[in-house]
């Protein structure tokens, strides 16, 4: 079980961050932006929204201090006083994005399709053509087809374009991108019918149409995951869990979305089975288990606090079939068929998509520790051992000096293993920072500006190496590099 | 358009509701951890009492038109609604049929304890389990006129935007 200390202070970090992203992003959507209705809004977004955030914020911390102040440990009612606290603070949040739907004036970041090209690498076969867009969500929507084909009277192949959203508020920060192949995966899906492939292993386990239709919402879903897991895994799986804490739902029933706090278990266990030598890294260990509990603890607060649902179905569902939908998800949750389509489905992906769990832990630790350092982490150098020294001592020819920069020579990193050591940085340390700017400092604002800091300049390290590591793979199909 | 503005209007209410009961549960705790009032916690008590005036209302003179200020008799009846939506809540949160009373009783006590009379501290558990529930009920409610919201911007933006 994870102490409720720590799960405070996760939460309370994730709050402050987000309210730092919202305001970092609103500073530069108005200075784009001029005349009279730009101060209006100015106005009321910086002095009214992030300041009311910011006094929010303040007071939990204030409570905070004051309850650890003698002991770094927090009662059952203190936590309780504080759970609710900051999820009345992300409830803020989550209107304060909606409403800045209107501001898209900031464009995207070349970054984003450095990363979205490479996650559509991974996937074999034709593929649609994207486009990125920013929403107060991660989503997915198929576009164009319909007007093309309005405008030309004709059935127009590849005409169709899948537009991305991304959330406002995250487009500099690299490490919440591992969401983009989710949703690329939902649009491959629909293409490859990968599900339809993966209920016939289920025969008459599924009955009805309420668990039909489940299955391929539900299904989806999870096979999305899975892919995710591939590409990112750590970092899929933590920006996951922290996306559900953000969102403040771990355990409801929807029609189209399984309960987040399942599908974590489930990832958990997919790479539990896909890292085999874990116990050798017991860092990475942790954080998969911490963050498990985690979840698990903040689905207890939520029941404790908040009058959740246990489902949420659409007020038009009569009364009759909303208990016939419910029964429904209770029989596949009970009956471990969303667990069974992530097994089913991480095999069948295998013909799919060409990447799959990033295992070298050794290179995932060396990357952190730079990253730690304030190193941009583009590339990577193998080891030098012994034998290369002896082999320069003995050099006669040129040929063997041209073998010897084989060993020295940098490879680029994948995007894949620079969001995840950026994850594993901030997991290992993020606390640790918390604790510095916030719990032993006097001072709220001094502690917040301090954060926004740090957290800005760790954008920006992950930014340049996902930029980096692009142009010297570039060279290097040049030639230029001696690849 | 006009029922995107008017579900809009619902969220902001409702989180208004839940900062005004966020405030007076932070405020009661940082009373009893200092043991007098500093001007945080008095700014924060002040917002209970806000929420008081509200909920002591009667809802039958609610219903009847009887409160004369028109913006308190308004604001009255969606916070009585948001929380009567859900009988069953107080069926299950155990708040007395009476909570409106509980009110108008606790609105004096906050009122006292910022002109810094001392009240037993009996009362102030008692004033904090009953906000607790209260609490529990905005929380949720605020969660949910929010999710309800975009559901909605979702389904008009399929059927061709707004």
């Amino acid at each position: 079980m994870i102490d409720d200390n720590k799960l405070i202070k996760t939460i309370f970090a994730e709050a402050v961050e987000m309210t730092i992203r919202l305001e970092t992003y609103l500073y530069s959507s108005f200075s784009n932006l001029e005349g009279r209705s730009a101060k209006i809004l100015e106005n009321y977004y910086l002095n009214g929204t992030i300041k009311v955030l910011k006094e929010k914020l303040e007071k939990n911390w204030r409570y905070y201090k004051i309850k650890t102040n003698s002991n770094n440990s927090l009662s059952s009612n203190a936590t309780n006083r504080l759970f609710k606290g900051i999820y009345n603070v992300f409830s803020n949040l989550k209107w304060a994005n909606m409403r800045i739907d209107f501001l898209k004036n900031i464009s995207i970041r070349p970054e984003i399709y450095l990363l979205q090209n490479d996650i559509i690498k991974c996937f074999k076969g034709n593929f649609l053509n994207f486009n990125i867009s920013l929403k107060n969500e991660y989503n997915y929507e198929e576009c164009l087809e319909d007007l093309n084909q309005t405008i030309s009277g004709e059935n127009i192949e590849n005409s169709t374009i899948i537009l991305l959203f991304i959330p406002q508020i995250e487009i500099n920060n690299p490490l919440m991108w591992t969401h983009l192949a989710h949703e690329i995966t939902h649009a491959y899906e629909e293409l490859n019918n990968i599900l339809k492939e993966i209920r016939r292993e289920f025969g008459k386990e599924i009955e009805g149409i309420h668990q039909e239709r489940l299955f391929e919402y539900w299904g989806r879903e999870i096979l999305a995951d899975v892919v995710g897991l591939r590409l990112f895994d750590l970092g899929y799986y933590i920006s996951f869990i922290l996306f559900s804490i953000r969102a403040g739902d771990m355990i409801t029933k929807c029609e189209n979305h399984p309960p987040h706090l399942e599908r974590i278990e489930i990832m958990k266990d997919l790479l539990y089975k896909e890292f085999r030598d874990i116990r050798e890294f017991p860092n990475i260990k942790n954080i998969i288990d911490d963050y498990r509990d985690i979840a698990k603890r903040y689905a207890d607060l939520e029941k404790t606090n908040v009058n959740i649902h246990q489902h949420y179905i659409r007020n038009e569902v009569n009364p009759e079939e909303r208990r016939n939908i419910e029964n429904a998800m209770e029989k596949l949750i009970e009956n471990g068929i969303l667990k069974k389509i992530s097994e089913i489905g991480n095999i069948k992906l295998g013909n799919f998509i060409k990447c799959i769990f990033i295992k070298d832990f050794n290179k995932l630790n060396k990357l952190k520790t730079e990253l730690k350092n304030g190193f941009i982490i583009s590339s990577s150098r193998k080891d030098l051992n012994s034998s290369i020294f002896d082999k320069i001592d003995n050099i006669r020819t040129n040929q063997e000096v041209y073998d010897l920069f084989n060993y020295i020579r940098e490879e680029p990193n994948s995007v894949f293993e620079i969001i995840n050591a950026g994850w594993l940085y901030r997991t290992e340390n993020h606390l640790g920072n918390f604790e510095n700017y916030f719990i032993n400092n006097e001072s709220f604002e001094k502690g917040y500006n301090d954060y926004k800091n740090h957290i800005l300049k760790y954008d920006d390290i992950l930014l340049k190496s996902i930029e980096n590591s692009e142009l010297h793979r570039f060279f290097i199909e040049l030639g230029d590099l001696g690849g | 358009m006009f029922q995107y503005a008017e579900m809009s209007e619902r969220v902001k209410k409702d989180l208004i509701f839940c900062s005004m009961v966020d405030n007076l549960n932070f405020g009661l705790e940082f009373y009893m951890l200092l043991g007098t009032i500093d001007t945080q916690t008095k700014k924060l008590l002040e917002s209970g009492v806000m929420l008081c005036e509200l909920l002591e209302k009667n809802p039958e003179d609610i219903r009847k038109g009887r409160i004369p200020d028109i913006e308190q008799l308004i604001s009255s009846y969606e916070l009585h609604n948001t929380l009567a939506i859900s009988e069953e809540y107080f069926d299950e949160l155990k708040l007395p049929k009476d909570y409106y009373k509980k009110a108008a009783e606790y609105r004096r006590i906050l009122e006292k304890i910022i002109n810094g009379e001392n009240i037993p501290i009996k009362k102030i558990y008692e004033m904090q389990k009953f906000f607790d529930k209260v609490e529990k009920v905005l929380l949720h409610k605020a969660r949910d006129s929010i999710e309800n919201l975009g559901y909605y911007k979702r389904k008009i933006k399929s059927q061709g935007g707004y």
